[in-house]
């Protein structure tokens, strides 16, 4: 049988150096990703050249061959370096705009300044609401599809509250 | 990441172009709603001269453990089941709290588990059972056996048990007139249709299964299934020995895209086997690709059968009507993720039994639909919190592949070790130390990220 990280090892080999930066495709083109593969330790290369492999062909799994690679190495500041994203740009603006309009909104009806504001917990929990409001609802679309999550999670209930439903009487 | 297509929820409201209830059309005068309270029904009638009659259609665990404890109750109970030594495609494990709650004889138990492995899309293989105490495991057991001691009990306690075919049944005529069912007796002979008979009774527990007719009667509604299939195959004794103790459980996109494939040890020989939802044309295919991943395993295995059965994935929108109820898998009572029923179908029986009891008084006076709304609602109260647990484990875990490889990851925590096994073996959610909680949380947040971002690393390649 064949072992696993033994046939990564091998495409290792046969696939170029994954390690270098690939240069972004020229300015000017929106929404242009860096190509950079964010793990460059080789152990983690390999795994991940073990899952796809093991992905596109399964294999029985052995208990002489163990795999042995643990997720938990991975460190935590690679999840914290981002892409690019595109819409960072627009999301910040929205932000900022919604943060000055709501600002002079409130101080012309109260005549709290935006210092004080900032000391008032209402003040403070609509700023947090701004903000998770711009983050979850990106785009006009995205409505929709928190409203159909919530009626993912929501639809086993529904099924097993069908019996308890008044229903038409025949 | 598998795109879910949601319908939205029509339950019976609405009759769909699929089924075309000729009930279900607008009545000309105005519409009643029929409202459901529960009331306690003092006010029906005492019977004179004989006890209540309920028929039990359909003879497995659901109907053994009703019609036994129906007649414990001191009610006039029959019992129809179709074949009496029928081997059903099932995985067959039960739960430790089942052994003691049913009072069930350890020679019944063919195996132990006591071990289970799980292993990811990518092979890795995850050890859980490390937090069993001693006298903890999972039985397996032949579903003839089962189902033919429950039955032989139910007629110790005073039951009949007849051997037929339910066809059909007509309903009351006014408010507490009999049922009167319809069935062909077969008298243990076989192959031939049977003579057709007719009985009264004053109740009707469906017990028949996943492709109830009883529930047919009621307009019950349907439910999503999924198709299980199992291949049962003898492996050579060295082999064997592996599998003394051990369950198997494989998830991946190539075993099946919304359930798992399972290798599970029968009395001399493994049941491999996977299920769908969604893909149920390509059952075949995710049955080879769980025989391949347990090739080494099961090498020099012959199948000895081959079988499918149903599986219902959620309750049926309707499951009572009037005097008749539904329990086990006619109402649809498996778990999601574990696909788990056996213990539901037993325990569903018992508690409608008891709500009968309960409110005929011992069989002394009618009971009406009140009554037996009771059971619903000692049940949905009981059992609600297991099933949308496992509802949210399938619908975050069986995902995509990256989900379950996180799932996998979780498992070889000893907390979520504990927990899952405390909440299978007792049929309780434990709330457990909210500080492990909060832990086990971030540490599922932390184990599905890193499996999806390994997953984008695997794109690029």
């Amino acid at each position: 049988t064949e072992n696993g990280s033994g046939a990564a090892a091998i495409v290792v080999e046969e696939k170029k150096e994954f390690g270098s930066k690939v240069d972004p495709l020229g300015n000017g083109a929106p929404g242009v990703v860096e190509e950079v593969v964010k793990f460059e330790d080789p152990k983690w290369v390999s795994e991940v050249k073990r899952r796809k492999w093991l992905e596109d062909n399964p294999e029985s799994s052995n208990n002489d061959f163990p795999v042995v690679f643990d997720t938990s190495i991975i460190p935590w500041w690679a999840w914290m370096k981002r892409f690019h994203l595109p819409e960072a740009e627009r999301l910040n603006g929205r932000a900022a705009m919604v943060g000055f309009f709501m600002a002079y909104f409130v101080d012309s009806l109260t005549g709290v300044g935006l210092v004080d504001q900032m000391g008032n917990f209402f003040c403070k929990t609509l700023l947090f609401v701004a903000v998770a409001g711009v983050l979850l609802i990106r785009k006009n679309e995205d409505i929709d599809t928190l409203k159909k999550l919530f009626d993912e999670t929501t639809f086993y209930d529904k099924q097993w509250q069908a019996t308890w439903q008044d229903d038409k009487k025949e | 990441m598998a795109s879910i297509t949601l319908k939205s929820f029509i339950g019976l409201r609405q009759s769909s172009l699929e089924n075309h209830h000729s009930t279900i059309t607008l009545p000309s005068k105005p519409l009643q709603y029929l409202r459901h309270n529960i009331i306690a029904s003092k006010s029906s009638p005492k019977i004179t001269g004989r006890n209540l009659r309920v028929a039990v259609i359909g003879g497995g665990p659901a109907g053994g453990a009703a019609a036994e404890t129906l007649a414990k109750g001191g009610i006039e109970t029959i019992l129809i089941e179709r074949k009496m030594d029928n081997a059903k495609p099932c995985g067959g494990a039960i739960p430790l709290c089942m052994v003691g709650e049913f009072d069930l004889p350890l020679d019944i138990i063919d195996r132990r588990v006591t071990k289970m492995k799980m292993i990811s899309p990518s092979n890795v293989a995850v050890d859980i059972g490390r937090t069993l105490k001693p006298h903890e495991y999972i039985g397996m057991v032949r579903r003839e056996v089962l189902d033919a001691y429950l039955r032989d009990r139910a007629r110790d306690a005073g039951a009949t048990i007849v051997n037929g075919l339910f066809v059909k049944m007509d309903k009351p005529i006014d408010k507490y007139a009999p049922y009167v069912v319809h069935y062909n007796a077969y008298d243990g002979k076989a192959g031939s249709t049977g003579t057709k008979m007719t009985m009264e009774v004053d109740a009707i527990i469906g017990a028949d299964g996943a492709n109830s007719r009883v529930a047919k009667s009621i307009d019950a509604g349907d439910y999503e299934y999924a198709i299980a299939f199992q291949e049962r195959i003898k492996i050579p004794d060295d082999k064997m020995v592996y599998y003394e103790n051990l369950a198997e459980m494989y998830v991946g996109d190539d075993v099946s895209p919304d359930f798992y494939g399972w290798v599970f040890p029968k009395c001399d020989h493994v049941a491999v086997g996977t299920g769908t939802v969604t893909h149920k044309p390509d059952i075949k295919k995710f049955q080879l690709a769980t025989r391949l991943r347990a090739r080494d395993k099961i090498q020099g295995g012959k199948i000895i059968r081959v079988e499918a059965h149903p599986i219902p994935e959620h309750p049926r929108p309707r499951r009572l009507s009037n005097r008749v109820a539904l329990v086990g898998d006619a109402a649809g009572y498996v778990t999601k993720c574990s696909g788990e029923g056996i213990y539901f179908a037993a325990k569903s029986g018992r508690m409608c039994a008891e709500a009968i009891v309960a409110g005929s008084e011992n069989g002394t006076r009618m009971v009406d639909e009140s009554d037996l709304r009771n059971y619903l609602q000692k049940w949905d109260k009981t059992y609600w919190p297991t099933y949308k647990v496992l509802d949210i484990l399938q619908k975050v875990f069986y995902r995509s592949n990256p989900a379950r490889e996180a799932f996998v990851e979780m498992c070889a925590d000893e907390y979520v070790q504990k927990m899952t096994f405390d909440s299978y073996l007792y049929k309780t959610v434990v709330p457990g130390n909210p500080l492990d909680d909060l832990k086990l949380a971030v540490n599922t947040i932390g184990s599905l990220v890193r499996a999806n971002a390994l997953r984008n690393e695997m794109a690029k390649i």
